[in-house]
């Protein structure tokens, strides 16, 4: 028998008890969509933040945050005993960054400068023009060559005297301006409450730019380290300076170009003084973790789904072997080998793997088409340059390949039980 | 030369007390061009003797040879193409697929031989022709009737040009009218295309037609 003959042969028998098929083919379906559907996504998002670290820039800059944090994650799960106090370790003052540790900072190699964050919350922002307060979260200007995409204007100068601020947006709308970009060089009022007295004072600031929305830094307005040193000085007046000098966290610039066993050393070195270091990379590494387990359990959803379906194609094709015993025998007794038997039965298994994981990624892209179109329109609208779905060509030829093995092998059952049919037997067979 | 030779075959089924000796020694020799009845009681020995003869069973014991050459201990693929190239079968339950068209079940030998599939449709035309069938071709095989079946069978085992037709009750489905027709076709093919004839048969009408007459009782070949 030609090879073209076992195909037709295979292609006509699927054919001949279509419900049967198209219900186990159905199944194939359903394991690939997911499959497919689930990869896409996470090539979409994963690709996205990619982008956002090149968006972001400052690759020569990092996040200092007080204690080990992964000791702190892990400590959730270990003892909830009381521990002994111990002086050396002091308590609060863990929490935060003190002066102490910022010269012993300024002194680790690569590092080249540490900027304090100070927490300071304003009451209000106002414009000039307008009588409505509205709520700021500012976020401190970290590095110069922070890649922000702009609406307008452009970032607060870091080490300006002016005290500037770069808005979110949204705010320019707010406060009556006709555009974002009319908003650009106005003067707001920022205000803050004493944290001893509780009275509230007003500061001036200039509107540098307004900056458009991204995944990572939605929402945030950024002020550069002039605008914050007199919001804080203003809120901690008549603190003892000892508190004063806390800070919750630091950031550090290190010198460019470092490798990454540079900044790993860097990181380590930090760890010693009971300090992390998080680069951007880091950051947005944690949101890939998330995303990629998330992930992971779809898609082995996916593959129980597909397990399944290879039960339902071992099945059908046992009772095509059944139906088709004497058949089968006849074939045998006019010399029809083994092994073309086999392969017409593997071949009918393949051809429903195949078309099942086609299915299922054609629906896989109609659904990424209506997704990245309707969805996304509606709820991620604000971020530019977003597509939540992504495939690409060599993961849907791989689930292909997967899904036909899988197939292949669900259907070799079938196939050996058929090849090893013996003619006389067969042929008896009512 | 004879084209088949069978000697001292013995075929046993089961083991121990379930142990039943259903060939016991058969031998015989048939000549190319012959026509053979194997005749005897139900249960005596005679399909399995021509399941032999067919090379669809292996005998327990003893020999065949097919145009002088041992075929009891030959390669699977090889007994395939034998089968394939020199035989061709008729059964008593005509064992056509009945949802492919008259002219597919025709064709089956041929594609299994990997023959093109013009060359298949030709030949097999020809065979239905011989059967005076070529007019139902495109018909389903389920959508003729019994008669008409068993012309499409011995078609479809003349189509490959074998050197021996194998009919295991051929006429014991079919009325004693379109039973004669069928057995006219067989003896034309014998007589005409020399094609050597091999007929298992209850009836004693058919098997005096054949040249020879091999009586089959519990296994073993008898006088008449
Ligand atoms: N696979 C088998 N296992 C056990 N016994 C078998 C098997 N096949 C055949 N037999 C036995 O061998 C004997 C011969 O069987 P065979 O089919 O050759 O008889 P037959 O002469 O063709 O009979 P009938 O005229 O009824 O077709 C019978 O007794 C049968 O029961
Ligand atoms: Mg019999």
């Amino acid at each position: 028998m030609k090879f073209t003959d076992i195909l037709k042969t295979a292609g006509v028998n699927l054919r001949r008890s279509k419900s049967r098929t198209i219900l186990t083919i159905l199944a194939i379906f359903i394991g690939s969509f997911t499959i497919t559907l689930t990869s896409g996504i996470n090539t979409g998002v994963n690709a996205y933040l990619d982008k956002q670290v090149q968006n972001v820039g400052a690759e020569n800059y990092m996040d200092v945050l007080p204690g080990d944090i992964s000791e702190s994650a892990g400590g959730i799960l270990e003892s909830s005993e009381p521990q002994e106090y111990d002086p050396e370790l002091d308590g609060a003052s863990m929490e935060t960054i003190s002066t102490d540790d910022v010269a012993k900072m300024e002194k680790i190699d690569g590092i080249e400068s540490v900027t304090v964050y100070q927490s300071v919350t304003p009451e209000y922002i106002q414009s000039e023009e307008n009588t409505k307060k509205y709520v700021l979260s500012p976020q401190n200007m970290a590095a110069e060559n922070m890649k922000i995409d702009m609406k307008a204007g452009r970032l607060p100068k870091l080490d300006s005297s002016t005290p500037e601020i770069a808005l979110a947006p949204g705010y320019a709308k707010l406060m009556g301006y006709r555009s974002e970009s009319e908003i650009v060089g106005k003067t707001m009022v920022v205000a803050v409450k004493n944290l001893v007295t509780g009275e509230i004072t007003e500061v001036d600031a200039k509107v540098s730019g307004v900056q458009d929305v991204s995944l990572i830094s939605r929402g945030r307005s950024w002020i550069n380290a002039s605008l914050q040193e007199r919001l804080y000085d203003t809120a901690t007046e008549g603190l003892p300076q000892e508190i004063k000098d806390r800070a919750f966290a630091a950031g550090v610039t290190f010198t460019k170009g470092l490798d990454a066993d540079g900044v790993q050393e860097i990181k380590d070195n930090l760890l010693k003084m009971g300090l992390t270091g998080m680069t951007i990379e880091d950051e947005i590494g944690m949101m890939k973790t998330v995303m990629t387990a998330i992930s992971a359990v779809l898609i082995i959803f996916g593959v129980i789904a597909l397990l399944a379906a290879s039960i339902g194609i071992v099945n059908t094709l046992f009772m095509s072997v059944q139906e088709r015993t004497r058949e089968i025998g006849l074939m045998k007794a006019m010399g029809l080998s083994r092994g073309k038997i086999f392969a017409q039965f593997t071949f009918e298994a393949i051809m429903l793997g195949f078309w099942g994981s086609v299915i299922g990624i054609g629906v896989a892209y109609l659904a990424k088409l209506f997704v990245n179109s309707v969805v996304v329109k509606a709820f991620f609208d604000e971020l530019p340059s977003f597509t939540l779905i992504n495939y690409d060509i060599l993961t849907l030829i791989v689930i292909i390949a997967v899904v036909v093995l899988i197939a292949f092998l669900a259907g070799t059952l079938p196939a050996r039980s058929a090849s090893r049919l013996d003619p006389i037997d067969a042929l008896k067979y009512e | 030369m004879s084209l088949i030779e069978v000697s001292n075959v013995k075929k046993l089924y089961g083991k121990g007390d379930s142990e039943f000796t259903a060939l016991n020694g058969v031998s015989l020799s048939i000549s190319q061009g012959e026509s053979i009845a194997i005749v005897g009681k139900s249960g005596s020995g005679k399909s399995t003797l021509m399941h032999i003869l067919a090379m669809l069973d292996q005998p327990t014991t003893g020999h065949i040879r097919i145009n002088g050459e041992d075929v009891t201990n030959i390669k699977e693929k090889k007994v395939n193409e034998m089968r394939n190239s020199l035989f061709g079968f008729v059964f008593q339950q005509f064992f056509l697929n009945a949802k492919d068209s008259v002219l597919e079940n025709v064709m089956l030998p041929l594609k299994i031989a990997g023959v093109s599939g013009k060359e298949r449709k030709l030949l097999a035309m020809e065979a239905l022709r011989e059967v005076e069938l070529d007019d139902k071709a495109k018909n389903k095989a389920n959508n003729i009737s019994g008669g008409q079946k068993q012309r499409v069978c011995v078609a479809r085992a003349l189509v490959n040009q074998p050197k021996i037709i194998f009919a295991d009750e051929p006429t014991g489905n079919l009325d004693s009218s379109t039973g004669t027709h069928i057995e006219n076709l067989l003896f034309d093919l014998n007589k005409s295309h020399g094609i050597t004839l091999i007929v298992v048969t209850h009836d004693y009408d058919l098997a005096s037609r054949c040249d020879r007459q091999i009586h089959i009782k519990d296994g073993m070949i008898v006088e008449a």
